[in-house]
C-alpha cells in the first residue's frame, strides 16, 4: 500500500461502497490486516467486502473516525471525557435493531472499544430490571415448562420470574 | 397501496419481534453479563433454556454487599455461587462489603477460602473492597506470589499481616492501595520491587507505622502514579506521562530527574516557596496539564522566571481548594499571563470561604487578560475530578 492513500473503500454487505480513513480503518484488526496485504491504490480495482449491512457499516465507521485521533495519539484528560460523553449519545440507538448488529460486527471486527461500549449499552439494559421485563425489552421467550419453572424457582428463592 | 403498506408495517413488526439477542454467541453474551454484578449475571438464567448454562461460566463475578438487602442472603449467594460457576473460567473477580453492622460477621478465614479458590484458577484481575468496621482483614500471603494476576486492586481495612519476604506479581500491571496496611516500610518496598511490569501505581492513605523512603529502582514501566511525595524518590518516577502527588511535606531535595515523559501533573500546595514549584516545572518539558490544589497558599510568589512548559505547552491549568487568597489570585495571573497555548482553566472554591472568593476571584479574574486565543475560564464552586 503507497502511504500516500488517505482513505479506502470498502463495500457492505449490501453492496453500497463507503469511504473510510486510514487511521480510522486501523482500529479494527482485519481492516488493519487488509491494509497490510492488500493493495488499496486507484489503479486496484477489487473493493473488499465487509460482511456488516450498509446500516450498520455507517454507524461503525462514525464511531472509527470519532475515535482514530485519539487512538493514535496521546489525547488529555477532558478529550477523554468528551468522547465518553459522545459515546453515551452514539449508543442512544434502537435496540432491537441496531444494537444486535453493533454487537456482531464490532466482534466480527476485532473492535475492542466498541465490543466494550456495546456489550456495555446491552447490560445497561437489563441492569435493575426483573427477569420478565428483560424478555420484554429484547423479546426473549420463555420457553421453560411450568415444572421447569416450578424447579427453578425453588432452586434461585431471591429471584422472581415475574 | 394501502395494501402493500400494511403488510409492510406487518413484516417489520415480525423482525422487531425477533429475540436477536438469543442468537448472539456465548462469547458475545457473556461479555454482556460481564458488566453486571454477579446477583443479576445469574438471574439471567431464568430468562430462557438458551440463558440458563451460561452463568457457570461467567467470566467476571462482581460481589457486592449493595446487591442484597440482607447479609445473610449475600453470605449465602458469595458461597453457593463459588461452589457452582467454573472457576477456570474466572478471569476477574470483585468483592466488594463496605456496608458493615456489627452482626453482619464474616469469618476471615471464609473470605480468605473465598480469595484462595479464585486466585488458584488463573485469575487476571483481583478487587477487594473491604470495610469490616474495627475488625481489619488479613491478606492470604500468597495473593503476592500469584504469577497470573494483571491487576490488584485493594481498598478498606486490608491489612498485610506479616513481614513480606518473597514476591512474585511478575505479570501485575496495575496496583491500587487504598487504606491498606502494611506492618513495616520494608513489606512494601518489597511489594513494589516485585512487580517489574508494573504500568499504574496507585497508593492512597497509606497505613504504616514510621515513615521512611523507599529506596527502590526498575519500575521502568510505570506510566501512571499516584501516591505520597516523598514515598518513592523521584528518580524511580522519571518515566510516567501522569502524576499525582500527595504532599505531606514538600521538599524535593536537590536531585529532581527531568521527566521526559510527563503531561500530566498533580500536586497539592503546602506552604513552601515557589522556587521548589519551579523547579519541578522545569523539569517536565511536555506538560500539557497542571494541577493544583491548595492546602495553603503562603509563599506562593510567583516570579518573572517562566518555565518553557508553561509558556509553550500547557493546555489546561486547574487551581483547586482556593478561597480568594492574593496569592491564589497572582498564580492565576502568571498562569492566564504566561501560558501561550492554555485552552482551559479552571479555579475552584475549597468548601468555606465566600467573601473574598467573591471579592477575589469571581470579580476580579475574570477582567485579568489571557494571552492565549480561545481560552476558556471556569470559576466553579467545587472541584471536578481531574
Amino acid at each position: 500500500m503507497s502511504s500516500s492513500v488517505e482513505a479506502i473503500t470498502v463495500l457492505s454487505s449490501d453492496g453500497d461502497e463507503f469511504k473510510i480513513t486510514v487511521s480510522a480503518a486501523k482500529l479494527s484488526k482485519p481492516l488493519n490486516w487488509m491494509l497490510e496485504d492488500v493493495c488499496f491504490s486507484d489503479d486496484c480495482d477489487e473493493v473488499p467486502t465487509i460482511e456488516v449491512n450498509s446500516k450498520t457499516l455507517v454507524k461503525v465507521i462514525e464511531y472509527c473516525e470519532k475515535h482514530a485521533p485519539r487512538a493514535n495519539s496521546g489525547a488529555s484528560d477532558s478529550d477523554a471525557e468528551e468522547l465518553k460523553k459522545w459515546d453515551i449519545e452514539f449508543m442512544k440507538m434502537d435496540v432491537k435493531d441496531i444494537l444486535f448488529h453493533i454487537l456482531m460486527a464490532a466482534n466480527y471486527l476485532h473492535m475492542e472499544g466498541l465490543y466494550d461500549l456495546a456489550c456495555q449499552t446491552a447490560a445497561d439494559l437489563m441492569k435493575g430490571m426483573t427477569v420478565s421485563q428483560i424478555r420484554k425489552i429484547f423479546h426473549i421467550k420463555n420457553d421453560f415448562s411450568s415444572e421447569e419453572q416450578e424447579q427453578l424457582r425453588r432452586q434461585h428463592p431471591g429471584c422472581s420470574f415475574d | 397501496m394501502e395494501k402493500s403498506e400494511s403488510s409492510n408495517k406487518m413484516h417489520r413488526t415480525e423482525a422487531e419481534m425477533r429475540d436477536r439477542i438469543s442468537d448472539l454467541p456465548d462469547s458475545l453474551l457473556l461479555h454482556i453479563l460481564s458488566f453486571l454484578p454477579a446477583k443479576e449475571a445469574v438471574a439471567t438464567s431464568l430468562l430462557s433454556k438458551r440463558w440458563r448454562p451460561l452463568w457457570f461460566s461467567l467470566p467476571t463475578l462482581k460481589l457486592r454487599r449493595q446487591d442484597f438487602q440482607r447479609f445473610t442472603f449475600f453470605h449465602q449467594f458469595v458461597g453457593k455461587i463459588l461452589k457452582l460457576v467454573d472457576l477456570k473460567a474466572v478471569k476477574k473477580f470483585v468483592f466488594e462489603c463496605e456496608y458493615y453492622k456489627s452482626r453482619d460477621y464474616f469469618r476471615p478465614q471464609k473470605i480468605s477460602e473465598w480469595i484462595n479458590a479464585v486466585i488458584l484458577d488463573k485469575v487476571e484481575h483481583l478487587e477487594l473492597n473491604l470495610y469490616l468496621g474495627n475488625n481489619d482483614y488479613e491478606l492470604p500471603s500468597n495473593i503476592f506470589t500469584t504469577i497470573n494476576i494483571k491487576v490488584l486492586k485493594l481498598s478498606g481495612g486490608v491489612t498485610v499481616g506479616s513481614t513480606l519476604s518473597h514476591v512474585n506479581l511478575g505479570l501485575l500491571q496495575v496496583l491500587h492501595l487504598k487504606l491498606v496496611k502494611f506492618p513495616d516500610f520494608r513489606s512494601l518496598g518489597i511489594l513494589l520491587s516485585g512487580c517489574v511490569l508494573l504500568r499504574d501505581l496507585v497508593i492512597r492513605s497509606l497505613q504504616v507505622d514510621g515513615y521512611s523512603p523507599l529506596d527502590i529502582g526498575g519500575l521502568n514501566h510505570l506510566v501512571t502514579a499516584e501516591l505520597p511525595h516523598s514515598l518513592i524518590p523521584l528518580r524511580v518516577l522519571s518515566n510516567v506521562t501522569f502524576l499525582r502527588l500527595h504532599t505531606y511535606n514538600f521538599t524535593l531535595g536537590p536531585d529532581i530527574p527531568t521527566f521526559y515523559n510527563l503531561t500530566y501533573l498533580k500536586f497539592q500546595y503546602y506552604p513552601h516557596d515557589w522556587e521548589t514549584t519551579l523547579r519541578l516545572l522545569h523539569s517536565c518539558p511536555k506538560l500539557e496539564i497542571l494541577v493544583i490544589q491548595i492546602l495553603c497558599s503562603q509563599g506562593l510568589e510567583p516570579t518573572a522566571d517562566v518555565p518553557q512548559c508553561v509558556s509553550s505547552n500547557l493546555k489546561e491549568f486547574h487551581l483547586g481548594n482556593c478561597c480568594g487568597k492574593i496569592e491564589e489570585l497572582k498564580l492565576a495571573r502568571y498562569i492566564m499571563k504566561n501560558a501561550m497555548v492554555l485552552r482551559i482553566i479552571s479555579i475552584s472554591k475549597n468548601s468555606i470561604s465566600r467573601v473574598t472568593w467573591k471579592n477575589r476571584i469571581l470579580k476580579k479574574i475574570p477582567l485579568c487578560p489571557i494571552s492565549s486565543v480561545n481560552c476558556k475560564l471556569l470559576l466553579l464552586n467545587r472541584m471536578t475530578e481531574t
